[in-house]
């Protein structure tokens, strides 16, 4: 794990947030969030119920604009930029409730996720016949463990193969930056194994940024990670840091605590 | 899908493409089967199929499909016979005049939802009727525009009956096979994608708009080219062709044949025509409105899938009432409350065909 470890300055920073904020009425979700991530990074965003880790993500994806603060992705100002070109730029996520396209088979949901990126996809010819990406969509659906469910409609999957169906798709772009929201939900404790060996295994190019609640996944994938708390990033650091701090114990006891 | 059931598949679609083509010389008393019910099925299943590819594949329920069909009917009507324009320029011109519309229209309606975009496509349907009975300097108001020739092509003529049966046939066939292959390419899978999710249509980086607008305007298209048709049909075209009736009509045809599925859109308008026919012939003695009416009610409340959905729906009444009749004699029988039982659960839910068929698009 140590090995694999970059120093955020030195790989060249995929994402910045600076001042990021976003308020929902009075809600603070996500207040004054400095974050930076490195290429290839894989970080873990950990932190309570309603801490604002899932707005944190939907700001960087352009699902929300924010209050206030600027988000730089790929070397560009992409604070006002649509969510279709920061997925075209190279952004994938997944969804911490699943959005899926529930009454259609495994194989369309990946071969719809294959053809996101604007490209040599013919967009008016029979899509059956585009065996280059149908064969794509298989290897994908095998990978995740869905090789038996390819021609299977969504809708009929267990949640776990949800899941799975989720991160598939996201990998599907090859995505030079992924965000993961709470992929380890519901699974059973198999299937999260079966997780943490696809997030490890995942090419060495690929930035993560990671939301986890399973502190064993978030922990172990993580090579650093970010705490954030009542909307605010409390703490940054080393897992090993994260495990013997004081701060973070008492934020997960449920205090309430003044950091600032 | 096992080979006999293949087979079964194949024989059905040839034993309907013989009935089809064989039709106009089987029945008796032509202008009535061939015309007032054959041909005008044909012209309202293609806009009704506007309206079910629409709703089945993107999940927005148009009801202003009879705007496309009235630009396009009266574009031909205005040109051609006012303005002595020849039909092999008009009518392509007015279904491309008709599809621009679709366009412009889309481009405002696609960014509503459910119950607002059902009435912002009703309130454009009826935008149309005003404006074509207000224009009256080029639309002639309220008396329409008549004496239209039907077009000759190859020595034939479409005053022939059964030429211009044929010439309805071929256009359905081909419009519905060009909506049902939109469905398999990238762009029609994009639509479902777009209808089940869009959020995370956006987020694999499709354009959710644009692909809706799009969408719309196909389906503008499709009713267009019935549009162009019917003119012919009728040999007139007035404000009543496309008043709120209409609109409703449209509706009904896609429900009643079932608005799950294309075919439905064909079977749903022959049932209406012949209703409406024999209405009118004085054989059912109820005001016309009102039989349709009470038909529209009860394949809501019965048979939700429409007359294409029938066979399954009744297979599942059938094994619903089996199924109660099982319980009400066991329980005569042992005299025991009795529980579900395993099989009795998994039976309820239905085939995943059922099932689906019974979904209603978002
Ligand atoms: N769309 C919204 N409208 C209003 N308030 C919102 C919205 N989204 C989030 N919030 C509020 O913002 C705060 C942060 O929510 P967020 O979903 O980001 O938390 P989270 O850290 O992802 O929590 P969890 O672990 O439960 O997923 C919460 O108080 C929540 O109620
Ligand atoms: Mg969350």
């Amino acid at each position: 794990m140590a090995a694999r470890r970059r120093d955020p300055a030195h790989a060249g920073r995929i994402l910045s947030t600076r001042a990021l904020t976003r308020h929902f009425g009075g809600v603070h979700a996500v207040s004054d969030v400095d974050l930076d991530v490195g290429t290839g990074e894989r970080v873990s965003v950990i932190g309570p119920n309603g801490a604002g880790k899932s707005t944190l993500f939907n700001l960087v994806a352009g699902e929300f604009r924010p209050s206030g603060g600027r988000v730089e992705m790929f070397g560009a100002d992409m604070t006002r930029a649509s969510i279709q070109q920061r997925a075209h730029r190279g952004l994938a996520r997944t969804f911490q409730t699943s959005k899926l396209f529930t009454s259609m088979t495994v194989a369309d949901n990946l071969y719809l996720a294959l053809c996101g990126r604007p490209g040599s996809v013919r967009r008016l010819r029979d899509a059956r016949r585009d065996h280059e990406r149908i064969g794509r969509a298989r290897g994908l659906a095998e990978r995740a463990g869905l090789g038996a469910e390819f021609g299977v409609e969504v809708g009929e999957l267990s949640h776990g193969q949800q899941r799975q169906l989720e991160l598939a798709m996201a990998l599907a772009a090859q995505p030079a930056l992924l965000m993961l929201d709470e992929p380890a939900a519901g699974l059973s404790p198999s299937e999260r194994g079966q997780l943490t060996t696809v997030l490890r295994e995942l090419s060495a190019g690929v930035t993560l940024l990671l939301i986890e609640h399973d502190m064993d996944i978030a922990l172990v994938i993580g090579e650093r990670v970010v705490v954030m708390s009542d909307g605010a990033k409390v703490l940054e650091g080393s897992p090993s840091e994260i495990r013997s701090s004081e701060l973070v114990r008492r934020i997960y006891l449920g205090g309430t605590l003044d950091v600032r | 899908m096992t080979w006999a059931r293949a087979n079964v598949r194949i024989l059905v679609a040839i034993l309907i493409v013989i009935a089809l083509v064989a039709f106009p010389f089987v029945v008796p008393r032509p202008q009535f089967w061939v015309v007032s019910v054959g041909i005008r099925s044909l012209w309202l299943g293609i806009v009704a199929l506007s309206l079910i590819w629409l709703s089945r594949y993107t999940g927005m329920l148009s009801l202003g499909q009879m705007t496309f069909w009235a630009v396009a009917g009266y574009g031909v009507a205005i040109m051609s016979t006012q303005n002595g324009v020849p039909y092999s320029i008009s009518i392509p011109v007015a279904i491309a005049l008709a599809t621009v519309v679709g366009a412009l229209v889309g481009l405002i309606a696609v960014r509503t939802q459910g119950v607002y975009f059902l009435m912002l496509t009703l309130a454009t349907s009826q935008l149309a009727f005003y404006l074509v009975l207000n224009a009256a300097s080029v639309t002639r108001g309220y008396v329409g525009i008549g004496n239209i020739d039907r077009p000759e092509f190859l020595g034939l003529s479409m005053s022939d009956r059964n030429v211009f049966y044929f010439v309805a046939l071929a256009l359905a066939a081909a419009v519905s096979a060009l909506a049902w292959y939109a469905t398999r390419t990238p762009f029609g899978l994009a639509l479902q994608g777009i209808r089940d999710s869009p959020e995370r249509m956006r987020a694999l980086g499709y354009n959710v708009y644009l692909h809706r607008v799009a969408a719309f305007t196909f389906a503008s298209f499709i009713a267009a080219v019935s549009g162009a048709l019917a003119l012919f049909y009728h040999g007139r075209i007035t404000p009543g062709a496309i008043d709120l009736i209409r609109s409703i009509d449209v509706l009904i045809v896609s429900v009643l044949g079932g608005i799950h599925s294309l075919a439905g859109a064909f079977i749903g308008a022959l049932g209406l025509t012949t209703l409406q026919n024999f209405a009118q012939e004085g054989y059912i003695q109820v005001r016309r409105i009102t039989l349709t009416g009470v038909v529209f009610v009860a394949v809501l409340l019965f048979f939700r899938g429409g007359i294409v959905d029938l066979p399954n729906q009744l297979r599942e009444y059938r094994r619903s009432a089996s199924r109660q009749w099982a319980r009400f004699r066991s329980r005569k029988h042992d005299g025991r409350t009795d529980r579900p039982s395993g099989a009795d659960v998994s039976d309820s839910a239905g085939g995943a065909d059922g099932r689906d068929r019974q979904q209603l698009p978002r």
